[in-house]
């Protein structure tokens, strides 16, 4: 008897427990583990029926499943203010449930909480059914499974409450079969999560394609010496395609007035404010007045973004305070909108915003991330432009290094990004007439951090943009999660060929992640990784194969995996560090550098940084260096 | 840096004297080119006279190697030893490169090309 009853039931669950470990050893989506809290639970409540038979385990254990499932669905939709009458209420329940049947104070029937849970049902098929594409991200998936999550649960129910839990029948039949339900929504999440990563890809693709052709386009502008307001034409143009939006516009600021100038617009893009009835009659009267018509800073939409920095995205327009003239008939329309900052070290140059035309089309939160992206590359662009046209004015050449060394800088991360357990700083000294080195260091999430280092080869303005379109792509694909190999593959073919020949970059990226304690490194013909073993006292060299970014486009690049543990530190860096020369013109060399670190290596990362850099200033005394000297280190703590 | 050129039939070796930086790696490149107009298809790149090279000069050795790669013209680079072999080295350019051991040995693989 025990046997039929218990024994169907969890054969059903190891095999939801099979499907969990398969469908989890390629997918590290956190989400699904709300499936092994089912799993886990069914387990023990199957175990716990089997021995107390009180049936209401099963119905206590039925709100926690229907609970795990809301609160699943809340990644999706944000919160509700219903699920937390929902708790009290089942809570207060069960509690007395469980508080009569030990004490008989009304001995209330079985079926009292299967009516609860038809009641908790009805509360989740309303949730459910109040999902839409308008108010849930990934609307799709819940609407592919809510219908079968619904059914399957009622009509169990309806079955549990005509025959009851203790029917043999019910428990080694109906209960087994009713659990691949689990199965089944385990499945479509699996499937809609796949495709939305291979979708994810092709979008990122074309979204690099874009892009590259707008840094070609970019390179020639300088080469052809195209004036500035063609180059904000072409940022427009390629954001707007970028992200599939109907129109778009730059305005930058006017230092000395406080406001914004429309520089550049594709397509009708309607002023995000009011405009007279007159200006309304024609578009191209409304184009003309939105053209000669500044924007103080914090005023309007548009005005606010410039004002405070901060980008303003509005999914749905509908019933926007600032939009309430904004009707479907209205040549003011749109459906949604985004406005982000162009940003250069914290200075506001001025905003880019896009906008949705046709009812019912909105952006999503990917485009807004992507279109921060873009207006990233598009600063860093306009800024060089400004400072390269200053230089073609004064025709001095020489200058030209100095540029170069200026975009440098602004390139760099201007802080490190804070995560337990970890230990990061660097080491940048720029020489002379070359500019080459960039580093870059990114909070993936809460438990992982990307290191990326590299060293653009040849000099000036060129070897700079280079840089740029590096740090562009990189940025564009960090926050899509691929893995490094994936990262640097695309970041070689998105520079081959957008270059000259002759510029090429080593560069290697990895990331760690603090939880699991892996590191996942790849390299482009950079300096080998350096590891130091604290428990061995010893270092390791890492390294892949590869040639270098930007000489064969068809480059695969690979990767490897490795374990760190407390005390261990990772070294990243450019030759120019084992090559300082001192004055005889005698190398530091790589042993020495081992050797600071290994003298030091009790203390963390900044404390051994700054040991480096004395040892190096020591060590070279007044000597010129010949290359930039830069140098990342993590450590575990 | 100078640079020389000789003629073994067919085939133009350019001698390399001197460093190979970021201020003479345009020279490479420019003279290269020119050749390239004249349809000059068997190059030898000779390194034994150089001592140092940098970022830049690797530059303009990849920006020759696809540059003839591009027109199925030959290039073999020869005496690559020393500081500006340990350099192709760490770039992993040594397989990238055709890399011949000396002159003689450079002209006998593009002698057989032409024949062939």
């Amino acid at each position: 008897m025990l046997f039929t009853t218990v024994l169907p039931k969890l054969f059903v669950e190891l095999f939801l427990l099979f499907l969990y470990i398969i469908a989890r050893k390629t997918r590290k989506e956190r989400v699904l583990t709300f499936f092994l809290y089912i799993i886990l639970l069914l387990v023990s409540r199957d175990i716990l029926f089997a021995i107390f038979k009180i049936p209401l385990i099963f119905s206590f254990s039925d709100f926690l499943v229907i609970l795990i499932y809301l609160f699943w669905i809340r990644n999706y939709t944000g919160r509700r203010r219903g699920d937390f009458i929902f708790i009290i209420f089942n809570l207060a329940i069960f509690t007395f449930g469980f508080l009569d049947s030990f004490l008989s104070i009304l001995n209330l029937g079985q079926y009292v909480f299967n009516l609860v849970i038809i009641a908790d049902i009805i509360y989740m098929s309303l949730v459910l059914g109040l999902v839409s594409e308008y108010n849930t991200e990934d609307f799709e998936m819940i609407a592919s499974t809510r219908y079968v999550l619904i059914t399957a649960f009622s009509i169990f129910n309806v079955i549990a409450l005509l025959y009851g839990y203790d029917n043999e029948a019910i428990q080694s039949i109906i209960v087994p079969l009713f659990y691949f339900t689990h199965a089944y929504i385990l499945y479509r999440y699996i499937r809609f999560f796949d495709l939305q990563r291979e979708e994810t890809i092709n979008f990122l693709q074309s979204n690099l394609e874009s892009m590259f052709d707008f840094m070609k386009n970019f390179g020639n502008a300088i080469t052809n010496r195209i004036d500035l307001d063609t180059v904000l034409e072409l940022i427009v143009t390629s954001a707007v395609k970028n992200i599939g939006a109907d129109a778009g516009t730059i305005l930058m600021v006017d230092e000395f007035e406080d406001r914004l100038n429309v520089k550049a617009t594709y397509g009708l893009f309607p002023p995000l404010y009011n405009v007279p009835e007159v200006v309304k009659v024609k578009a191209s009267s409304l184009k003309r007045h939105f053209r000669e018509t500044p924007i103080p800073l914090g005023e309007t939409l548009l005005g606010k973004v410039a004002g405070s920095g901060e980008p303003v995205f509005i999914r749905n327009t509908s019933g926007v305070e600032e939009l309430k003239n904004n009707t479907r008939n209205d040549i003011l329309f749109v459906s949604s909108i985004i406005i982000v900052p162009l940003l250069v070290s914290g200075r506001i140059l001025g905003v880019l915003s896009t906008v949705k035309r046709i009812e019912n089309q909105f952006f999503s939160e990917r485009d807004l991330e992507h279109l921060k992206t873009f207006a990233d590359a598009a600063s860093v662009t306009i800024d060089n432009l400004y400072t390269y046209m200053e230089v073609l004015e004064k025709r001095e050449i020489e200058k030209e290094v100095d540029t170069a060394a200026e975009i440098q800088k602004k390139l760099l991360p201007s802080g490190f990004p804070e995560i337990p357990q970890i230990s990061l700083a660097a080491l940048n000294q720029p020489a002379k007439g070359v500019s080459g080195d960039y580093y870059d260091i990114f909070k993936l999430n809460d438990n992982e951090v990307g290191l990326f280092i590299c060293d653009v080869a040849g000099k000036g303005v060129p070897a700079a943009l280079v840089m740029v379109m590096i740090r562009t792509i990189l940025r564009l694909i960090v926050a899509s999660h691929q893995e490094p190999s994936t990262i640097v593959t695309w970041i070689n073919r998105g520079i081959t060929g957008s270059i000259s020949i002759d510029h090429f970059a080593t560069l290697s990226f990895l990331t760690y992640n603090r939880k699991n304690h892996e590191v996942v490194y790849s390299n482009a013909a950079h300096m080998p990784l350096l590891v130091f073993k604290k428990n061995e006292e010893k270092f390791v060299q890492v390294d892949t194969p590869g040639l270098p970014i930007g000489v064969d486009k068809n480059t695969i690049y690979s990767q490897k995996r490795f374990m760190l543990e407390e005390g261990d530190f990772i070294i990243m860096y450019t030759d120019g560090i084992v090559e300082t020369m001192d004055e005889m013109g005698n190398q530091f060399t790589l042993n020495a550098l081992l050797d600071v670190i290994k003298k030091n290596s009790s203390f963390g990362a900044s404390e051994v940084v700054k040991k480096i850099r004395d040892e190096l200033s020591d060590f070279s005394k007044r000597a010129k260096q010949h290359d930039d000297q830069t140098l990342l280190l993590m450590k575990v703590e | 840096m100078e640079i020389k050129i000789r003629r073994y039939e067919s085939i133009y070796i350019v001698d390399i004297y001197g460093d190979m930086d970021m201020y003479n790696a345009n020279d490479v490149k420019n003279l290269i080119n020119t050749m390239i107009k004249k349809d000059i298809r068997y190059y030898i790149i000779n390194l034994d006279n150089v001592d140092y090279i940098d970022s830049s000069g690797i530059g303009a050795l990849i920006y020759v190697h696809s540059e003839l790669k591009k027109r199925n013209m030959a290039l073999r680079i020869v005496n690559v030893k020393g500081s500006v072999k340990k350099v192709i080295e760490l770039t992993k350019l040594i397989g990238f490169f055709q890399i011949a051991p000396t002159v003689k040995d450079g002209i006998a693989e593009l002698s057989r090309m032409n024949r062939s």
